[in-house]
C-alpha cells in the first residue's frame, strides 16, 4: 500500500511539475527531462518490475497529453524503467557517479527516440536535434542526483542500497 | 531458467512494450478526448496549487512592471480613443460598415503541455458551462495564442500556435502582405510566415496579425513581429521567421474570443461572426450598391490555413 501511495504521489508530482513549472523553463530553452528522472529514480529504489510500471504510467499520461504518436513516451519510459531497475541489482545505486551515468544515459536514449519522431527537417535538422538530446542530458542528469541526494536527506534514511540489495524499502 | 520474479517482470515489461507498440500503431484511432478530459479535471487543482505558488513568486516584479504597462497603455487608449471616433466617422462618410469589437472572455492557464519540449497545448479553465466552444480564438493582451480545441463542461484545451499542425492565416499589418502562419520544429523550433511572393515587400519588425482571410480567427490580432527573411527551398516564396507577440513562456492568463460558427448552409466564409451587424437599412443600402451580375463564388482561404 505504502508503494502504491508513493507510485501515485511521484506520478502525480512528476506530471504537475512537467505541465507547470518546466512547461515554463522549456519555452525558454531550459529542457529538463522530468519522465526520465522521476523514471530513473523510481526504478532505482523499487527494481525493475515497478520501474516498468511507473515508465508506462508516466509514459502513458505524458502521450495523452501530447494529442499525437500514443505509446512514444511509454515505450521509451517502459523499457528505460525495466533496464535501470535491472542495472540496479548489479550497480551500487547511491554512488552520485552511478545514478549520473544513469540519468545522462537514460536523457540522452529518451530524448533520441522523442526526437526521431521530431525528425522531419532532414540533414539540417540533425544539429538543432543533437544540441536538444545533449543540453536535455546535460540539464538533467545533475539535477537527477542532486534530487535523489536531498531526497535521500529528506527521509534520513539510506533509500538506496548497493549490488547486495540493502535496500530499506526493498 | 528464470527466477520466478524475474519471470513476472519480463512478462510484465514484455505487456507494456506490446501495448505501447499497439498503441504506436493504431493510436491516432483511439479517441482520446474523453481520456484527456478526465486528466485535466483530475490535474486542474494540483495545476492551481502549481500555478499558484509560481504566480506568488513572480507577482511582486510582474506588479511592477504591470503598473508601468498600464501608465502607457492609458496614454494610449486615450490617443486611440480619439483615432476610432475619427475613423469611424470617416467610415461611415466612405460608406463602409463599423467595426465589431471582440467578446473577450478571461480565462486562466492551468498547465502547459503536449509538445516535447516546447508546450503545444494549454489547459483552460473554463469551458462549454462558460460559453467556450471549439474554434474560439484565444489571446493574451500580447498577442494570439491559439484556439479552443477540445472542450468539456468546465475546462478546454487549447491547440498553441507552437503546434505544427495549426496553421493561421496572417497578414502584415502595414503593407498587407498574407502568408499563412506555421510552426516549423526543425531544424529548430520557429514560427514561420510561408507562400509569401518574392515580389512582396516585408521589412524586419513589422507587425504581423491574423488576416482578413481567416476562417477562424479575428482579423488584426497581433501574432508576432518579423525577425527574419530568407527564400524558402524552392526559391519561388520568401519565408519570414516571426517572433511571437505572446509571451509562450509565460501564459498564465488569457482570454478567449468567440470563433466564426459553422454557417447553416454549410459554405464556409471568412469573417462571419465579425461582420458588423447590419440593420433593414444597411442591407437595403447594400443591395442597392451590389453589381447585378452574379457574384463569383469565393474561394476558400488560401492553402487551407484558418
Amino acid at each position: 500500500m505504502k508503494v502504491i501511495g508513493g507510485f501515485l504521489l511521484a506520478a502525480l508530482v512528476t506530471l504537475v511539475m512537467r505541465s507547470t513549472v518546466l512547461a515554463g523553463l522549456a519555452a525558454r530553452g531550459i529542457v529538463v527531462d522530468v519522465l526520465v528522472l522521476a523514471t530513473v529514480a523510481w526504478s532505482l529504489r523499487q527494481r525493475d518490475a515497478w520501474g516498468a510500471t511507473f515508465g508506462f504510467v508516466l509514459g502513458l499520461a505524458a502521450d495523452l497529453d501530447a494529442s499525437h504518436w500514443l505509446g512514444r513516451h511509454a515505450l521509451a519510459l517502459t523499457l528505460l524503467g525495466y533496464g535501470v531497475g535491472r542495472l540496479s541489482n548489479t550497480l551500487v545505486r547511491d554512488s552520485p557517479l552511478t545514478q549520473l551515468l544513469l540519468l545522462a544515459i537514460a536523457t540522452a536514449l529518451h530524448q533520441v527516440w522523442t526526437s526521431a519522431f521530431d525528425a522531419s527537417g532532414g540533414v539540417a535538422g540533425l544539429g538543432w536535434l543533437a544540441g536538444r538530446v545533449v543540453l536535455a542530458t546535460v540539464t538533467t542528469a545533475p539535477l537527477g542526483v542532486l534530487v535523489l541526494l536531498l531526497s535521500q536527506l529528506f527521509v534520513r534514511r539510506r533509500g538506496y542500497g548497493n549490488a547486495s540489495g540493502s535496500s530499506t524499502t526493498g | 531458467m528464470l527466477p520466478p520474479a524475474e519471470r513476472r517482470s519480463v512478462v510484465l515489461v514484455t505487456a507494456y512494450a506490446a501495448l505501447s507498440l499497439l498503441m504506436l500503431v493504431v493510436g491516432e484511432r483511439i479517441p482520446a478526448s474523453g481520456l484527456r478530459g478526465l486528466g485535466a479535471v483530475i490535474f486542474a487543482p494540483f495545476d492551481r496549487v502549481a500555478g499558484a505558488a509560481d504566480r506568488l513568486f513572480t507577482s511582486w516584479n510582474e506588479n511592477t512592471d504591470l503598473h508601468a504597462r498600464l501608465a502607457r497603455l492609458e496614454t494610449e487608449n486615450a490617443r486611440l480613443r480619439l483615432m476610432a471616433a475619427e475613423t469611424a466617422h470617416l467610415r461611415e462618410q466612405l460608406g463602409l460598415e463599423a467595426w465589431r469589437g471582440l467578446t473577450l472572455r478571461p480565462v486562466e492557464v492551468l498547465a502547459l503541455g503536449g509538445g516535447d519540449p516546447l508546450p503545444n497545448a494549454a489547459t483552460l479553465s473554463a469551458g462549454q458551462n462558460d460559453g467556450v466552444q471549439v474554434g474560439d480564438a484565444v489571446l493574451t493582451s500580447d498577442g494570439l495564442i491559439g484556439r479552443v480545441s477540445e472542450c468539456w463542461p468546465d475546462l478546454s484545451r487549447a491547440s498553441l500556435i507552437t503546434d505544427a499542425n495549426q496553421a493561421v492565416a496572417c497578414e502584415v499589418e502595414t503593407t498587407g502582405v498574407n502568408g499563412i502562419l506555421r510552426f516549423v520544429p526543425t531544424p529548430r523550433p520557429r514560427l514561420v510566415l510561408s507562400a509569401v511572393g518574392l515580389a512582396d515587400t516585408v521589412r524586419i519588425g513589422e507587425l504581423v496579425v491574423t488576416s482578413d482571410l481567416s476562417l477562424r480567427f479575428p482579423r488584426g490580432i497581433p501574432v508576432g513581429r518579423v525577425s527574419r527573411i530568407e527564400q524558402d527551398p524552392t526559391g519561388l516564396m520568401q519565408e519570414i521567421e516571426i517572433t511571437p507577440a505572446a509571451r509562450m513562456a509565460r501564459l498564465r492568463h488569457a482570454f478567449v474570443a468567440p470563433g466564426p460558427r459553422p454557417p447553416l448552409d454549410g459554405i464556409p466564409r471568412p469573417k462571419l461572426e465579425f461582420e458588423p451587424s447590419r440593420t433593414r437599412a444597411d442591407r437595403a443600402r447594400a443591395a442597392a450598391r451590389a453589381p447585378a451580375v452574379p457574384r463569383p463564388v469565393a474561394p476558400d482561404t488560401v492553402g487551407g490555413a484558418q
